[in-house]
């Protein structure tokens, strides 16, 4: 079912329900004050009857016949009984009553009783005269309130009927003008594909939820219109430092074998193919490790470590690759505690992120001094790798985690852009954060946040 | 135990003093507490909803916050307690009570005068603490060479440089 509908019935039924009782109460207590007011005058009338048919003196009598004639009308079909109650409480009843026994009990104990029969109403009164004892029951129908009752049921049935009718009537405009927001967002959004990812939704300044969520989707648009180019820069980009090598060793190839040449100039050549296939090698691999972090993280194994032991084996790392760098751990925020330090995380892939890291400082800093720092917080562990190098330009802040991406001032430098992308998405698979801090030609501080 | 009182702009440069404290005060596990300075409002209305709310916090930044918790595990022996405190008003009176009432014994007076107020109401109370008739110390931090950043944790490594 549409929410259109969704709204449109819970709206409708929520208000005709409303709407539907209340007409039902009022006719309930209507009619319910209806009978009790028929009741006193049909007890008006039996008092008036019993005084002017057995009054103490024969002149009040006439009076009262005259009151009766003159102020009150006959009801319809009513009626008139006198009965008197003997000595021993015992009452003769007319044959023309049919009255429960229950209902002379009644008037007889509390001098008042009331007895409905369909339409026609009794009412039965104790009176007491010279002659004795009486009780007098009036009859008559009730055709006036019945009249009343009739009109206030078409009367309720009428409005509720017309304001049903409207109240549906305003439920479709009002899910309608509900939804407006939605249709259009959907509309606008059927509109983008892949080939024009650059569109946004429209947001104006309300600030409702429907804007929010403009807002949300458009982000959403941002990260895939980024990841997309990335993708289809991924492609080229590979492709082409792939070739490069690739182009090296078939050019050497091709040189060496064009003409004969001596025993130097082969063991030359074949050592620039066998460098340029090693270099190969290394895109490759980098390449393959970029993939497989890239997936979602379930096949690797996951255990505590200590992170002040992976910065130590990071260094020694470091150590075998770049005899002679000056890569110092910088204990002056070490916490005392050690099982402040133990973080869950994949060993090995955190030693290739930070030992990425610490290659690119050593790297772009022309060996200049690096330190690497480990503070703890009580939800995460921080290491803070610094360098005194080249630094990164701000307008390339935004892309040195994009895979190939290499900054405008590292041309001097031998790399491929694979590095800081691999050491993303392995800190990420840990559900940590690299926050780049840089200037130009003073240095780079790169701080990776690993969750406890 | 003592407590020493730090003015704080909310800076990890402030943060930074707790290094030389701890390295004058081997042998006792001291109390710091970081105190950061705000007027009182000016307005009637301002004064009467004046609470100390969520307001005051937000001054806090995340980084201030993970400084403080690294230089507790740090110093998780030589440190009891490293909490913030607001001291609200601008009186000399206003900050002999406050001082009285935090049991101050020693008070940090920053000697480079850097103070960068995170709010409107932030003021340095440099010239207010020069004034009382605590016990004082001055501490010169190093100058630094550069700073990418200065409200990132690596201030507290330059500190120890």
């Amino acid at each position: 079912m549409k929410i259109r509908t969704k709204i449109l019935l819970v709206f409708a039924g929520l208000t005709i329900s409303t709407i539907l009782t209340m007409s039902i109460l009022v006719y309930y207590f209507a009619n319910q004050h209806s009978f009790e007011d028929f009741y006193k005058r049909l007890e008006i009338r039996a008092y008036l009857t019993a005084k002017a048919a057995l009054p103490y003196y024969e002149s009040d009598s006439v009076i009262y016949n005259e009151i009766r004639e003159e102020h009150l009308e006959t009801l319809p079909s009513e009626k008139e009984y006198f009965l008197k109650v003997a000595n021993d409480g015992t009452v003769h009843p007319d044959e023309q009553l049919h009255l429960p026994n229950s209902f002379y009990e009644q008037v007889r104990l509390e001098s008042k009783a009331t007895h409905r029969e369909g339409n026609r109403f009794y009412e039965g009164v104790l009176y007491k005269s010279k002659q004795g004892l009486y009780i007098v029951i009036v009859s008559a129908i009730n055709k006036y309130s019945d009249e009343y009752l009739g009109w206030l049921r078409k009367i309720l049935i009428l409005c509720s009927v017309a304001s049903s009718v409207i109240l549906v009537g305003a439920g479709i405009f009002f899910s309608k003008y509900i939804l407006k927001p939605i249709r259009h967002m959907m509309v606008q959004v059927k509109s983008i594909s892949s080939r024009n990812l650059h569109l946004r939704l429209n947001v104006d300044n309300s600030g409702d939820e429907i804007n929010d969520l403009a807002g949300t989707f458009n982000n959403m648009l941002d990260r895939l219109e980024t990841a997309f180019e990335t993708q289809n820069n991924f492609v080229s980009n590979a492709s082409h430092e792939l070739s490069t090598p690739l182009t090296a060793i078939i050019g050497e190839a091709e040189l060496a074998l064009n003409k004969e040449r001596t025993a130097e100039k082969y063991i030359y050549s074949l050592k620039n193919i066998l460098h340029e296939a090693g270099r190969l090698e290394h895109i490759t691999k980098s390449l393959l490790h970029l993939a497989q972090t890239g997936f979602d993280g379930k096949k690797q194994e996951w255990q505590q470590l200590r992170s002040d032991e992976l910065l130590f084996t990071v260094k020694h790392t470091i150590d075998k690759l770049h005899p002679g760098n000056k890569v110092e751990i910088d204990y002056s925020l070490f916490p005392e505690e050690e099982e402040k330090l133990v973080i869950p995380g994949n060993e090995q892939l955190l030693e290739l992120a930070l030992s990425n890291i610490v290659i690119n400082a050593v790297k772009y800093s022309n060996n200049q001094p690096v330190s690497i720092a480990l503070a703890a917080t009580a939800k995460k562990n921080i290491i803070i790798v610094k360098d005194q190098g080249i630094g990164i330009p701000p307008e390339d802040l935004p892309y040195i985690f994009s895979p190939f991406f290499r900054a405008s001032n590292t041309a001097r430098f031998k790399g491929y852009g694979i590095g800081l992308p691999l050491a993303m998405n392995i800190i990420r698979m840990h559900k940590g954060d690299i926050i780049v801090n840089s200037q130009v030609n003073h240095g780079t501080e790169i701080r990776v946040e690993l969750p406890l | 135990m003592k407590n020493i009182l730090i003015p704080t702009d909310f800076s990890l440069r402030s943060l930074s003093y707790v290094h030389n404290i701890i390295a004058q005060h081997p042998y006792e596990p001291v109390n710091i507490i970081l105190m950061h300075a705000l007027q009182m409002p000016d307005s009637l209305f301002d004064l009467i909803t004046y609470t100390r709310n969520s307001r005051h916090l937000e001054l806090i930044s995340n980084d201030f916050q993970d400084g403080c918790e690294i230089i507790r595990n740090k110093y998780s022996t030589a440190i009891n307690q490293l909490r913030i405190e607001f001291f609200h008003g601008s009186t000399r009176a206003a900050l002999r009570n406050f001082l009285l009432a935090q049991n101050i014994d020693l008070i940090i007076q920053p000697a480079d005068h850097e103070y960068n107020a995170p709010s409107k109401r932030s003021y340095d109370p440099e010239k207010l603490i020069s004034k009382c008739n605590y016990p004082k110390m001055k501490i010169q931090l190093q100058r630094r060479k550069f700073t990418a950043d200065k409200s990132t944790i690596s201030a507290l490594l330059q500190a120890t440089e």
